[in-house]
């Protein structure tokens, strides 16, 4: 019997690979489907975390000790520690460093591991008691030199008492960081700007008597992720430790583990439910294939019957041919599933086997019933060698009918359902079912009137040829086939470009321009400039800084002049800069390398000595003061020596006079000259009280009085406390202007006051802010806030076509560069999320559904070898020439693939139209970032190839079919 | 197993298509002994196949008893068919390659065949070699049918047909498109069958010199049992009914509707023409 199988085997080979292909390929379609989504969400998770907020992967917790000599153990005596996350802990305290040379205000800060993140360039990491690593540009300032002895004098929070010193030796000079790593946590204190931190090991800074901070960071790597339910009670149990200790906590790690949960779900959804209808063409084409494998051996079951070979033999070998096969394409299946998803590193998972297997046992299903169809008929009709056509009769048609509606129902249910994604995965499939088994009814009817029409005037080869379509038996089923494969197709491409479009078109929103530079925190005033030097004319980059506030809605300041050339910011872009920037900052800029000022001091109580200090900021946006000698009683021109204002000139940023002692003085301060003589800074513009911003007085911190003089600005100043004598110019307009996303505060509160805003205009859509937030111009609110380096996380942002050489041009301008972002990476990022992933492997299997229902066409042509009776080369011997039968056989088949086009193309658009909402396109949704509704030409061109494929499959399906006809014929 | 007595009775047989019925067999009573040999023979359409298939249990007659050794055919269940098949009965369809499986080899074909009867009565079912040494197959149990020339393969099917003794043997143009040397070798393999199994043979044919070597000679005519012919004589037949088919050319002499009169004397039926019609 084995050898008979064999044998049988043997003789039916190709039959037996295509039988062994196909399940093969449903084997391995339904592997790839839990494989994919096990691997897809691995790297959705990665990708999930990747893209998340450091708020969203750390949980940190912070505890602000004002007593002096405070004992860390006190706080927390053991650092919590989590599987997959990295704790990090640090102590902070600040003060001031004294070198001989200089001295520089800081944080002293250790934090685990710090050594592993910075770049020490000179020296060495400080891991010793008492050592001390500084930034490069810091130990140069204050001439602290590797080996040098420095003190540093911690100082209150805010009171600027210097405490007991500490001495320290310095180690090293590390390089300036950006601080948007996660392994800093966010900490503003860590940003690296005008006071960066200095690095010590955590006894040196404990040393330090003077109110200190510490922070507990756990920081989460992706693995912390994998098993969630474990993770939610983890943070909480850390939380709960935060709490017990003090601290301080924050964390919005649950929101990203609810979004990595979605991420999973879609991914798992939406791929078993893709793969659901590729294992049912499977089957389809399997049971069509095996349907013709025993069309081809009627006659060798009417031969066992004949000779009355007991059921179960003749069942051994009818499905031997189909059964051995279907059984070995399951190992190869699984490999194909892992073939498939070898790119996102697949691991092994028992549902995969699981899931093949079913799929193999539904094949041996369609396989076996194939078979037991063809076993139950009696010997007679086994022996007949032309089979009725079926499916003609009015229940029949009834029938197919109504599973083509119930196949639309199904789909439109599935569509809007509200399952999501996944489930609405399946309208195409059943679209496609429905719309093909209608069309294959509506138009192959018609299709044998107009063949008998064309016979009837002459033209035979048409009219044969489609009444040979119309009379085939397999043709609504082809029809459907190909109508499932092309819906299918047609929806997953559509799919795809749009969500490629909607991708695009939040990075471009959320990148804000082609290309975003991260740099090296500096102020807002050298920022603007160093990107002004390199690009004049603003053609190219323009200068940003995020700008961080304590409860305030995210701000980006902007520099609005360039925001029409480089940012992509629709419908307001051109608009930007009178909407942010309705008028020229009034700035009052000194050029000179020494500076006279005419001061009047009409009255000083004796011990009081006061100074004139004013405050500048350079070309370059560095800040310089000078100040004057100790005031004396009477009228006098008082010099002061500047650096760095005498080519370009410098702006005044404030104005100050210093007052010690009994807080008694009435002075008049006049204009300001430089060497040359020329006025810099007039009477009348000094003497405009309006010019000048004062903070807001209090009884603990009162103002002096302010008076327009003809002599200039008069000032008064009588209290028993110290008196803000402190000056702003007032350059930029108030209110500020600024547009807004999201509800607009009334003010911003800053270091020393606050900055009113009015509401330019309001917008949807913010350039990397989104929906939420607002923008300001960037120059104004260098001018109103006085923005300090440590506030700030700068950017250059960059047009399309910004020169090469642009990051060495910022260098050379002060800008130091340390990253680059470009709306490509934003998309790639938004490629690697479950959305996309779950799309790439919908359109995987609309391809693959495609191509079985082009293998559905050989299928076909192989049933056509044994209904020669069908073909029109039987027309042969009596007229019809061989050349017209072959166009008849082609032009048949191309019109079921025609048919079929229209069909596939109507339930891809009811498909989208019905699914379109639900299909998910990104993690979080922005809804206020319009999803496009239509895709673009190159679905068309697509849609075109799969056409030209299908059609090209038609043709060899007729050569395939004549050739075996006409062999079977001779 | 020795063979089969075949007896039809008043047999008839419609088929059923669209529009509008045709009836193959109009009434066949036929007896056949056991171990006979029988050729049908009859123009194209007469029913002689149909006669056969039902013979062959392949169809269910529409009227009428066919009844196999003790068994009337015509009224056994599908499954006591099978198993008919599979042990009493022996089909060789017309067109060798119908009647294997062009995969397997000739033995394979043989013992496949043996299959139920290897089941039903384990004691009967010969080897396959020496099924095949009846039929002179011997030097061929290994190859594969469909390399066969024309008479081995009809003589292969016949050997697939034998292979479980059976005591009717069916045969369907056993000689048709066959050389003579092939010919007489199925020829040779069918007496041979009789004279050492004594299986009972009926043959649908058109050759004449398959019907003379098989002594028996049945003429299917209209449906109906024509006339026989056995030893080389003819002979007209009574049907059941009491109708006797007159041979053709008496046919093409009175034309339908001509009155005879019949008178039986001493052992003599004489038909005389009533010259006044």
């Amino acid at each position: 019997m084995i050898a008979m199988m064999l044998a049988l085997l043997r003789a039916r080979m190709s039959l037996a690979v295509m039988t062994f292909v196909l399940t093969a390929l449903a084997a391995g379609a339904a592997a790839t489907g839990p494989l994919y989504a096990t691997a897809a969400a691995r790297s959705a998770l990665v990708a999930e975390v990747e893209a998340a907020s450091i708020s969203e992967r750390v949980i940190a917790g912070d505890l602000l000790s004002r007593s002096r000599g405070f004992d860390r153990q006190n706080a927390l005596e053991t650092q919590p520690y989590v599987p997959g996350f990295r704790t990090v802990a640090g102590a902070m305290s600040n003060g001031k460093l004294r070198s001989p040379n200089g001295s520089a205000s800081l944080w002293l800060a250790s934090r685990t591991g710090v050594c592993g993140e910075i770049v020490v360039s000179q020296g060495r990491c400080a891991t010793a008691d008492r050592e001390v690593v500084l930034r490069r540009d810091i130990g140069q300032t204050i001439g602290a030199a590797i080996g040098s002895e420095v003190q540093f004098m911690p100082s209150s929070f805010g009171g600027g008492e210097l405490l007991a010193p500490v001495r320290l030796t310095v180690v090293g000079h590390y390089e300036p960081y950006v601080p948007t790593d996660i392994y800093w946590a966010d900490h503003i204190m860590l940003a690296s700007g005008d006071s960066p931190p200095a690095f010590a090991n955590e006894r040196t800074v404990l040393a330090a008597t003077g109110p200190m901070l510490f922070t507990t960071d756990l920081i989460a790597s992706p693995q912390a992720f994998d098993d969630r339910e474990r993770l939610a009670g983890d943070v909480a149990n850390v939380l709960a430790v935060f709490e017990a200790a003090g601290y301080d906590s924050a964390t919005e790690i649950a929101a990203l583990s609810a979004r990595i949960d979605d991420a999973a779900d879609v991914l798992l959804g939406s791929l078993i439910v893709a793969t659901l209808p590729l294992v049912i063409i499977c089957w389809y084409v399997l049971f069509l294939a095996v349907v013709g494998a025993v069309e081809q051996r009627r006659g060798e079951l009417a031969v066992t019957a004949l000779r009355g070979v007991p059921t179960r033999m003749r069942w051994q070998l009818a499905a031997a041919e189909t059964t051995v096969p279907i059984l070995l394409g399951l190992g190869p299946g699984l490999v194909l599933g892992f073939l498939v998803t070898a790119t996102l590193s697949a691991t092994f998972t028992w549902l995969a086997v699981a899931l093949a297997g079913v799929a193999v046992l539904g094949a041996l299903a369609a396989g076996w019933f194939a078979q037991w169809r063809a076993m139950r008929l009696p010997v007679v009709q086994l022996l007949q060698r032309i089979r009725r056509r079926r499916g003609g009769s009015a229940p029949a048609r009834a029938g197919e009918a109504a599973i083509g509606v119930l196949a639309l129902a199904t789909g439109y249910q599935a569509a809007t359902a509200g399952g999501g994604g996944g489930i609405a995965l399946l309208a195409p499939i059943c679209f496609g079912l429905g719309c093909g088994l209608l069309a294959g009814r509506l138009a192959l009817r018609p299709t044998e009137h107009i063949g008998r029409w064309f016979v009837g005037r002459g033209w035979l080869t048409a009219g044969l040829g489609a009444l040979a379509i119309a009379r085939r038996p397999g043709s609504r089923a082809i029809v459907a086939l190909l109508t499932v494969g092309l819906g299918m197709l047609g929806f997953a491409l559509t799919a795809a470009d749009t969500a490629q479009q909607a991708w695009a078109m939040r990075a471009r929103v959320e990148t804000g321009a082609p290309q975003v530079l991260t740099v090296l925190p500096v102020s807002g005033a050298r920022l603007l400039d160093g990107v002004r030097t390199v690009d004049p004319d603003g053609r190219f980059a323009m200068g940003v800084a995020r700008v961080q506030l304590a409860n305030m809605p995210p701000v980006l300041a902007v520099d609005s002049t360039r925001v029409s050339t480089v940012a992509y910011w629709p419908g307001f872009a051109e608009r930007a800069e009178s909407l942010l920037r309705p008028q020229e900052p009034d700035v009052l800029r000194m050029r000179g390398e020494r500076l006279d000022m005419a001061v009047n001091v009409q009255e000083m109580a004796p011990g009081t000595t006061a100074r004139i200090e004013l405050n500048l900021v350079k070309a370059n946006g560095d800040r310089t003061a000078v100040i004057t000698d100790e005031l004396r009683v009477g009228s006098g021109w008082y010099q002061m020596k500047t650096l760095g204002c005498e080519e370009r000139p410098c702006r005044l940023a404030g104005m100050t006079v210093n007052v010690s002692g009994p807080q008694r003085i009435r002075l008049t301060l006049g204009e300001i000259r430089n060497e040359a003589g020329e006025v810099v800074l007039d009477r009348a513009a000094m003497g405009d009280v309006k010019r000048w911003l004062q903070s807001v007085a209090s009884a603990a911190n009162p103002i002096g009085e302010l008076e327009s003089t003809p002599e200039g600005l008069g000032v008064r100043a009588d209290s028993g406390v110290p008196v803000d004598l402190h000056l702003r110019p007032r350059s930029a307009p108030g209110p500020m202007p600024a547009v807004a996303a999201g509800d607009l505060p009334r003010q911003l509160t800053v270091v020393g006051g606050s900055v009113p805003l009015v509401l330019a205009e309001g917008a949807d859509l913010l350039p990397r802010l989104g929906n939420k937030g607002l923008l300001l111009d960037l120059e104004y609110a260098d001018l109103a806030m006085n923005l300090r380096a440590e506030l700030l996380m700068p950017e250059v942002w960059l047009s399309a076509d910004a020169p090469a050489d642009v990051t060495e041009r910022l260098l050379a301008a002060g800008v130091v560069v340390q990253g680059r972002v470009t709306t490509d990476d934003r998309h790639e990022m938004f490629s690697r999320q479950a959305p996309a992933l779950a799309l790439r492997f919908q359109r995987l299997a609309a391809v693959a559904a495609m191509m079985l229902a082009a293998l559905g066409l050989i299928v076909a042509a192989m049933l056509d070898r044994t209904r020669s009776g069908l073909d029109l080369s039987v027309m042969v011997p009596h007229g019809l020439s061989k050349t017209s039968v072959r166009i008849g056989a082609l032009l048949g088949r191309w019109a079921l693939i025609v048919i079929a086009a229209f069909a596939g193309a109507v339930a891809a658009l009811a498909a989208w139209l019905v699914a379109r909402p639900v299909i998910p396109v990104y993690t979080v949704d922005v809804p206020t970032i319009p999803l496009p509704q239509w895709p673009g030409p190159p679905v068309a061109w697509f849609a075109v190839a799969a056409l030209a494929f299908l059609l090209s499959t038609g043709w060899v399906a007729a050569q395939f079919s004549r050739g075996t006809v006409e062999g079977a014929n001779s | 197993m020795s063979g089969l007595a075949v007896v039809c009775r008043r047999v008839v047989h419609i088929y059923r298509t669209e529009g509008n019925d045709v009836v193959a067999l109009a009434g066949v009573d036929l007896d056949i002994a056991p171990g006979e040999m029988v050729a049908l023979v009859g123009p194209s359409g007469s029913g002689k196949s149909t006669l056969i298939a039902l013979l062959a249990g392949l169809m269910r007659a529409s009227a009428g008893q066919v009844r196999i050794g003790t068994v009337d055919i015509s009224k056994v269940s599908d499954t006591e068919l099978a198993r008919m098949r599979g042990t009493d009965l022996g089909v060789v369809l017309q067109g060798a390659q119908r009647n294997l499986l062009p995969y397997a080899t000739v033995r394979s074909n043989v013992w496949l065949a043996q299959r139920r009867a290897a089941q039903v009565r384990p004691g009967d079912v010969e080897s396959p070699e020496r099924v095949l040494s009846l039929l002179g197959l011997t030097g061929v149990a290994h190859r594969r049918v469909d390399g066969l020339p024309p008479g081995t393969a009809q003589r292969t099917a016949l050997a697939a047909a034998m292979a479980s003794s059976p005591g009717l043997l069916l045969v369907d143009e056993p000689t048709s498109q066959l050389d003579r040397k092939a010919r007489d070798e199925v020829l040779e393999a069918l007496t041979t069958i009789n004279s050492e199994r004594g299986t009972t043979i009926v043959t649908v044919t058109h050759d004449p010199e398959v019907g003379q070597c098989l002594g028996r000679v049945v003429t299917i005519r209209d449906g109906r049992v024509g006339s026989e012919g056995r030893d080389g004589r003819e002979f007209a037949v009574i049907a059941g009914d009491g109708t006797v088919q007159l041979p053709p050319e008496i046919l093409d002499a009175y034309p339908p509707g001509t009155l005879l009169t019949v008178e039986h004397t001493d052992g003599q039926v004489t038909m005389l023409v009533n010259r006044a019609s």
